[in-house]
């Protein structure tokens, strides 16, 4: 189910020509090949709700993840049931990150940025970070987390779970970002809300 | 113990569901966008058991066109791409040409009732990289990744995410990698 479509924000350089006037058609044209379009989208048999913003370069899909599948995707694979449910305690999201450019890209998720409902910013918890305390615990599990940053070629994509310090069904706005051919580009996906614990 | 048996065989259907209507969820045609390596590289040599406890080490595979792909039964991407490798190698299978599907972290017990869920039975050689050491070695940072190596073992053409490997360009480009008196 399509729950609502709209444009959002735009990348750097489209907001800029946007705020300085210029032309009408040089705006609309500029903004035409750098909007960024968000779809919301609820699982009509589970419920939950994903968001994918498109992007002529980059595209990025949020995808709500209950912590009971979080809980049993890393005790099925050998993590000690206290750090299952401690990943499980935070807000998770299957995402996946292309490249839709016709060109090399990269990104780098410790530049990604969210601010909470009040105010509060925050990064994504690094995959980095999280092999760091798990090393530490003697876990030596490595996979279904996004990586930090990657270099894209044309036709490359990932997937995996990035994590945020915040509560179930708490909403929050992202903006991602990545740079391409020099010049780094940012969009912002609003009222994103991490899924409930049921 | 049972119970703890039954506990995590509960919570392995539980995850394969989940991670099946997830990839329902976000199915979109794959790409078979191939990138050509400028400079071809020669991975370490890997050994590595399949599912029938048979070993297979990469260097006897000289001489062949070899698509080495990288995967795990949680990956969606990984499982909607198989089907594809499989048409591939069936489509090749008299060429000098082989699919390893190097699988991350799980073990034989776990992959096993895994497989006769898909839409189609690989019949290439399923290999177990249970410590990843292999996948590090590529240089793997994300599920699905593969890799496809020359005659000589160097690799040529890389991907990050999945991709439909029976596209005819994908096709086209490995039969042009194939020795020039085996090329159909």
């Amino acid at each position: 189910m399509l729950h609502n479509t709209k444009m959002i924000h735009l990348s750097s350089s489209c907001g800029f020509a946007c705020r300085s006037g210029a032309g009408l058609a040089l705006l609309v044209f500029s903004c035409a090949i750098t909007a960024a379009t968000v779809e919301k989208h609820i699982d009509p048999e589970t419920g939950l709700a994903s968001w994918k913003a498109t992007h002529p370069d980059f595209s990025l899909e949020l995808i709500q993840v209950l912590p009971d599948y979080i809980r049993a995707t890393y005790a099925t694979r050998g993590l000690p049931k206290a750090e299952a449910e401690r990943i499980a305690s935070w807000c998770v999201f299957g995402t996946i990150v292309r490249n839709t450019s016709d060109t090399p890209l990269s990104w780098n998720l410790a530049d990604w940025q969210y601010r909470s409902a009040d105010g509060e910013p925050g990064r994504p918890k690094l995959k980095s970070e999280w092999l760091a305390e798990w090393r530490q615990a003697g876990i030596p599990f490595k996979w279904t987390l996004l990586t930090d940053e990657q270099t894209f070629q044309v036709g490359d994509w990932s997937q995996g779970f990035t994590t945020y310090d915040l509560q179930h069904d708490e909403t929050f706005d992202l903006t991602w970002s990545w740079t391409r051919e020099g010049k780094t580009s940012t969009g912002t996906i609003e009222g994103v809300r991490c899924a409930p614990d049921r | 113990m049972h119970r703890i048996a039954d506990t995590s065989k509960l919570s392995y259907l539980l995850c394969l569901c989940l991670c099946l209507s997830a990839g329902a969820l976000t199915a979109q045609p794959l790409g078979h966008t191939l990138t050509r390596l400028d400079k071809p590289f020669t991975p370490e040599n890997f050994v590595l058991k399949d599912l029938d406890g048979e070993t297979h080490e990469l260097a006897d595979y000289r001489g062949k066109v070899v698509l080495v792909n990288f995967w795990g039964t949680w990956c969606p991407p990984c499982i909607e791409e198989m089907p594809s490798m499989e048409r591939l190698y069936q489509t090749l299978g008299d060429q000098p040409f082989t699919v390893l599907a190097v699988n991350q972290w799980e073990t034989e017990e776990h992959v096993f009732p895994f497989m006769g869920q898909l839409e189609v039975y690989p019949s290439f050689p399923i290999l177990f990289d249970p410590t990843s050491r292999i996948a590090e070695a590529f240089g793997v940072k994300g599920l699905p990744s593969s890799f496809i190596l020359d005659p000589e073992g160097r690799v040529v053409y890389v991907a990050q995410g999945g991709r439909n490997f029976d596209h005819p360009e994908v096709v086209k480009l490995i039969t042009d990698l194939l020795p020039a008196t085996t090329t159909p």
